[in-house]
């Protein structure tokens, strides 16, 4: 028993004791995997912030149209059918049809002041009729003489626009002429035709919905029928003699629009070479001629007001990307100063591991930093730009140039030291400000498609008016030009 | 350089250099603890880097106490779920032969310390670990049977051989000097 307790004893005391030299390069290995494990979080936490604000524009997205679709139905999109009456007593061919008083010879209608059309049926020398835009031609040739509403000049129009011709029946006993809302051409949403029970609307009426359905049209229309009004008895629903329809130019810019964007994409930063002229010399220099594109992610939210200025903001986190060399200044020194070991145009650098580095070797410190001719700076970049500007709009196209402040946080930044392909020093520069405050330059092209998911191309150039160190000795101010694929929704 | 709670706080924010200056400190410690516990300098490398991984993930549940037998425990944990898992690949079996693996010396002089932990390095794989966790953890048998998955009087069993092979092993050390 006396025995066991000394050998217990014996060992335990020897194990406290005993301490190995840890091997060469183990710091490295475990750092390499701390930075691969942090790498890997970080990127998971960009993306779940990508898909959450993804999520939530597509959230947003549904609820919209799901409270659009709740609104009413524009009447132009129901089954009616009217009956214009050429009759000099005004009559309908059923109880389920509206009627439209007699046409005299002298029954001008206009759509607008300057946009006349000639509804007559006595108008026999009349074919069709080529007027202005939002004019209505009669077509009496044949049997079933059709009357049609077109825009001119753009023939195509968007989904919403209601494509129907209004046939008018041969003049007979009765002089009576069918319309059918299916033959109605509207040249711009909004001049509908009442259902079944009701006559042609009421041109408050017919405003209303026009109005909504421009909020659920966001095609490019110059101009839009906003109501039309009987020159005469304003309340009878068999209207009589002549007609106004008042158009108005809609401009799609003159509502707001909400936007927005996710993007994803890579940024290219400015090197330096110019170091500093120091009187407090160091050890190592490192000039940074050439710069890297890293990835860059990124959300951008905004309001499209009227006149298409634009207002957005939104965060922006990317990386500079510094690679230049490594060398060592006065062969006459003879010690190294971990904590200042250089400089870099960006400002004094230390090193974390130069001791584990050089404990299983046998170079003196200085040595050892001379077999180095490579370094690497990396700083880890988050911007809030907001930004003023002004949308251009060609179809479905919109090209959106900005301009504003960006405060960028500086997050963090590693400095590596070591061989091509091989970084064996591990640092960070010294003094850096936690935010600069620049200037934001953009230009972005977007693609809107029907359902108001877009695409585009951001390009983004970011310009820090100040320097990024806290010392006056050092003035380097970064830039980085961003281009970036993007999606999201222009509502 | 800084204080041990400076370094700790810095590590609990991963910083960078608190992890590089902890590892600084206590490297060669636990190198020695990876070393005593696997069969192989290979394995002990592994050991160290896994350990000190770990160790920086989970320095956040570190409160107070013994920094030292904090940290030394969560590489033992290590090695443990490292002994486990071999055993039930049948990389190790119940009782092997002696072990030829030499503990490499250590830097300090500490030439009594390294050659008695040369010792317990060179005992079969299940022996060494119960009497590192009997002897120098201070480990009951029922917790080492539970850690191991061994019944107590296996592990009894084995500390018992253990003890005999280092004592013949040291009596032959202090005959031959």
């Amino acid at each position: 028993m006396k025995e066991e307790h000394y050998i217990d004893q014996l060992f335990s005391q020897a194990a406290k004791d005993y301490t190995v030299a840890s091997p060469s390069g183990a710091w490295n290995r475990i750092e390499a995997s701390i930075a691969a494990k942090r790498k890997r979080r970080r990127l998971l936490l960009w993306w779940l912030v990508g898909a959450l604000s993804s999520i939530a524009s597509l959230g947003l997205f549904v609820m919209i149209n799901t409270h659009q679709s709740n609104l009413p139905q524009s009447p132009a999109t129901e089954q009616s059918e009217i009956v214009i009456s050429f009759d000099s007593a005004a009559q309908s061919t059923s109880a389920n049809k509206a009627a439209i008083t007699p046409m005299h010879s002298d029954s001008i209608h206009q759509l607008s002041e300057n946009k006349p059309f000639d509804i007559d049926p006595n108008t026999s020398n009349k074919t069709r009729q080529k007027l202005s835009s939002d004019s209505l031609a009669i077509d009496k040739n044949t049997d079933r003489q059709k009357l049609a509403i077109s825009p001119v000049g753009k023939p195509n129009q968007s989904d919403f626009s209601q494509t129907a011709k209004i046939e008018i029946n041969p003049i007979s006993s009765s002089n009576s002429s069918v319309i059918t809302p299916d033959t109605i051409s509207l040249s711009q949403k909004g001049l509908s035709i009442a259902d079944n029970t009701k006559q042609i609307e009421k041109p408050n009426e017919t405003a209303k919905q026009i109005e909504q359905a421009e909020k659920v049209d966001s095609a490019e229309k110059s101009d839009s029928v906003v109501a039309i009004e009987p020159l005469t008895n304003e309340t009878n629903p068999i209207i009589n003699g002549k007609y106004q329809a008042i158009t108005s130019p809609i401009n799609k810019t003159s509502k707001i629009n909400i936007f927005i964007f996710n993007y994803i994409g890579v940024s290219y930063s400015n090197g330096n070479n110019q170091l500093p002229n120091l009187d407090n010399e160091k050890l190592a220099t490192t000039p940074f001629t050439k710069a890297g594109w890293k990835p860059n992610i990124g959300l951008e939210m905004g309001v499209i007001l009227p006149f298409r200025a634009f207002v957005s903001f939104g965060f922006t986190r990317y990386n500079l990307m510094f690679k230049g060399s490594f060398s060592t200044t006065d062969s006459k020194i003879n010690y190294v100063e971990i904590d200042q070991i250089g400089y870099s145009p960006m400002g004094y650098f230390n090193v974390f591991n130069l001791e584990e580095a050089l404990r299983s070797k046998n170079y003196g410190n200085v040595d050892y930093l001379r077999k180095f001719n490579q370094a690497e700076i990396e700083l880890r970049m988050l911007a809030y730009p907001i930004n003023i500007g002004y949308a251009l709009d060609k179809g479905r196209w919109k090209w959106m140039n900005s301009i504003g402040l960006i405060p960028i946080k500086i997050i963090s930044n590693e400095v590596r030291i070591g061989n091509k392909n091989e970084y064996n020093l591990f640092g960070q520069i010294l003094d850096l400000k936690s935010k600069v405050y620049g200037l934001s330059v953009g230009s972005d092209i977007r693609f809107k498609t029907k359902n108001k998911l877009s695409f585009g191309i951001k390009t983004n150039f970011n310009y820090s008016l100040q320097s990024t160190n806290k010392s006056s000795e050092f003035n380097y101010k970064p830039y980085s030009f961003l281009i970036s694929p993007q999606i999201g929704f222009i509502f | 350089m800084n204080s041990l709670e400076t370094i700790i706080e810095g590590c609990k924010k991963n910083k960078a250099w608190a992890q590089a200056e902890l590892f600084a400190k206590f490297s060669d410690k636990m190198y020695g603890v990876c070393c005593y516990y696997t069969n192989s300098r290979d394995d002990a490398e592994d050991l160290l880097h896994d350990g000190f991984i770990r160790l920086f993930e989970n320095i956040s549940k570190y409160e107070d106490g013994n920094f030292e037998a904090w940290m030394r425990k969560v590489f033992v944990n290590l090695a443990l779920i490292k002994f486990r898992k071999d055993k039930r690949n049948k990389i190790v079996s119940e009782i092997d032969d002696l072990n030829q693996y030499q503990m490499p010396l250590s830097e300090n002089n500490q030439l009594q310390a390294a050659e008695l932990m040369n010792l317990v390095s060179q005992l079969p794989t299940q022996y060494r670990i119960v009497f590192n966790l009997y002897a120098i953890e201070g480990y009951k048998h029922k917790e080492i049977s539970v850690m191991l998955d061994i019944s107590e009087g296996t592990s009894k069993s084995n500390l018992s051989r253990a003890r005999k092979i280092l004592q013949d092993q040291v009596n032959q050390i202090e005959l031959y000097q």
